[in-house]
């Protein structure tokens, strides 16, 4: 596929200029210069009003054929799947957009504003029956100019990933990061007294098998490039760990040490990986490097020390141990010392995640007897409960651009993967089954 | 084998069946034409020789089936004889190592989020390390459990300190180490898959698997 960013490339420089110089003008304000996106972290955030209008062919300057709405529908579904846009109804369009072509002299944007929508999205096609071209393009309404426009040559074949790459153009350009829509989510499906892993898309489609060992396979984790999952399996009738490139079939044993053998998170390099085994008697964290095979004992305690979590840049460990009586979150420094407890409140709090925006620790903690998702600064600070569910909701793992959280749920008795935004907003379900289904975890983006 | 020997028996009656038939056929072709010229002696000489011929198909026939017969009365009897043999050979080994269900240990249960042992677990473990005093040639595998509730990995290091609280507990009592074997599932392996406290409190438990060393 081709991708052509053709049109407003220079003109998107000069807009961010001239907002600046505007804005330098006019609100010498500090923290207003220099930022021109849209902060969707920020509690305040209201979702961003958007309007898509069908595609056009564009030899006959028409909505032609069914591709004309098939863009339209699934870059609508793409841009609500992120939580961050409220997608305009079609039915509430003023005036005539069939009328309107591609350009923004065309254009009625008084009509678009009158509606709501601050951003419009406008494109076309061409398919000759092999080869497809096309067009998308990004408008303000409210300052009337163009913001982007790409345009992706392509076969038909293509247009699913033309649609999730302008998605991401536009949160881009909006936001300051791409979309997650091209990741994937790995997650443990507990059939009675079996469990395996598999993995499935961000949209919810293409469900694989990554084990079918009918055995207790759990604790899925991604390398950093994505290329391979380590987790734990009983196929030898003890848990081992192992690691599986997702491409491949084979499954490479990296340790079996007597008792348990568990894996954290691997470093950010991609070269160690955290592990929790109780060869010398208790469940202890340890380091390994996968090349040379070498541990390193991080924890020394005779209580349970579980589920090591690196931060993003490798200098902490976040980790569970319940030393003090019950399971809490602990941080230590990446050689094992100056362990600090973070959490306090509650009797249970597991499954730290820690955002690869760093700062962040998510986890799973009892509260009411029921296990709901929360958040805890890395220095102590700033609790806050994201799920209210009324089953459980467990294992939180953020998502690359630490904006969304994953995490399993039980409702009724029915399992669910669902994702979250990073206020605990906009719950989508994304796999549900009468299986449990447990430890989710999030692919890097594939490169 | 047994199949094949039915088919051949099948394929030896249908083709006596069509002798039968076409001897039929021959009398009822033949007869007709004798008036013309009556030869009486003839006539009994053909009548002899079919005969002598269907005689000789039964008397295949017979012997043939006989042969079945005896090839399958002898494989029975080679299976009975197998039969025979090996409960000989399991009453042999029953004989010299008693059955394990001789011994009825139940599960030992746990508080949340506890592995402690209560006073029921301890009486539990101590008739266990009797048994096992007394029967040497077996070692025990204690399986560790808990509630689907919380993490699994967290669940799977409670396990484990439930097994080894129980382990330590029958080395306490004089068991040799070398025969108890521990191993922790967590919550992956529930006694009872409900959702509800009562499946919870029976899922919170050490189970025991008692087998025969490997000499």
């Amino acid at each position: 596929m081709i991708v052509v960013h053709w049109l407003f490339e220079g003109m998107r420089i000069y807009r961010h200029i001239s907002i600046l110089t505007i804005l330098c003008l006019l609100l010498p304000v500090p923290q207003a210069v220099g930022k021109v996106y849209l902060d969707i972290g920020a509690p305040t955030f209201q979702q961003i009003p958007i309007a898509i209008t069908d595609f056009k062919e564009l030899k006959n300057n028409r909505n032609a054929n069914e591709l004309s709405g098939w863009f339209s529908e699934n870059l609508a579904d793409c841009l609500k799947m992120t939580g961050f846009f409220n997608v305009l109804n079609k039915r509430a369009f003023l005036g005539n957009p069939e009328q309107e072509d591609l350009t923004a002299k065309s254009i009625h944007f008084d009509d678009w504003v009158a509606i709501g929508a601050e951003y419009l999205v406008k494109g076309g096609y061409l398919y000759d029956g092999t080869k497809l071209v096309a067009e998308f393009r990004l408008f303000d309404t409210v300052k009337g100019e163009p913001v982007i426009g790409t345009k992706y040559e392509g076969q038909l074949k293509d247009r699913k990933a033309m649609v999730s790459k302008f998605a991401s153009e536009i949160l881009y350009v909006l936001t300051g990061e791409r979309g997650v829509f091209d990741t994937k989510i790995a997650f443990v499906l507990k059939n009675g007294p079996t469990s395996d892993i598999y993995t499935i898309n961000f949209d919810g489609s293409q469900l694989t098998n990554l084990t079918n060992y009918k055995s207790i396979t759990i604790a899925p984790r991604w390398s950093p490039d994505g290329r391979a999952i380590a987790y734990t399996s009983y196929k030898d009738g003890r848990p081992d760990v192992y690691i599986k490139n997702v491409a491949g079939y084979a499954a490479r044993k990296i340790i079996g040490y007597k008792g348990l053998n568990l894996p954290g998170s691997w470093s950010p390099d991609g070269r160690k990986i955290l592990l929790t085994l109780s060869k010398d008697g208790n469940a202890e964290i340890y380091v390994m490097d996968i090349e040379q095979g070498s541990l390193k004992r991080l924890t020394n305690n005779f209580a349970i020390d579980v589920s090591p979590v690196w931060s993003p840049d490798g200098r902490k460990i976040a980790f569970v141990s319940n030393r003090s009586g019950s399971p809490q979150i602990y941080v230590m420094d990446s050689d094992g010392n100056n362990v600090r407890r973070l959490t306090y409140e509650g009797a249970y709090n597991t499954s730290p995640s820690w955002s690869p925006k760093g700062g962040i620790i998510a986890y799973e903690g009892r509260i009411d007897g029921k296990f709901q998702i929360f958040c805890i600064d890395e220095n102590g600070d700033n609790l806050r409960q994201l799920t209210y569910n009324s089953g459980t909701a467990e294992s939180p793992c953020w998502s690359p651009d630490g904006r969304y959280l994953v995490y399993s749920s039980m409702a009724g008795n029915k399992g669910q993967i669902c994702i979250m935004d990073a206020l605990g907003k906009n719950i989508r379900v994304l796999f549900e089954d009468k299986a449990i289904c447990m430890s989710p975890s999030w692919s890097p983006r594939f490169k | 084998m047994e199949k094949r020997a039915k088919m051949s028996g099948v394929f030896v009656v249908l083709c006596f069946l069509s002798l039968i038939m076409m001897a039929g056929c021959a009398e009822k072709t033949v007869v007709p034409e004798q008036p013309v010229v009556p030869n009486e002696q003839a006539l009994k000489e053909q009548a002899l020789k079919e005969q002598a011929l269907k005689e000789q198909a039964l008397k295949e026939q017979a012997l043939k089936e006989q042969a079945l017969k005896e090839q399958a009365l002898k494989e029975q009897a080679l299976k009975e004889q197998a039969l025979k043999e090996e409960e000989l050979k399991k009453a042999k080994e029953e004989a010299v190592t008693p059955a394990v269900s001789s011994v009825d240990i139940e599960d030992i249960h746990f508080d949340l989020d506890k592995y402690n042992l209560s006073s029921e677990a301890r009486a539990t473990l101590e008739k266990l390390a009797n048994w096992m005093r007394q029967h040497k040639d077996y070692y025990v595998l204690i399986e560790g459990n808990c509630d689907e509730r919380g993490t699994n990995e967290y669940n799977l290091a409670l396990g484990e300190h439930r097994a080894d609280a129980a382990k330590r507990y029958l080395m306490d009592l004089g068991v040799d180490e070398i025969r108890i074997k521990t191993v922790s599932y967590g919550e992956e392996r529930p006694l009872d898959p409900a959702h509800n406290g009562e499946a919870w409190a029976k899922n919170r438990r050490d189970h025991f698997v008692i087998n025969i060393t490997k000499k």
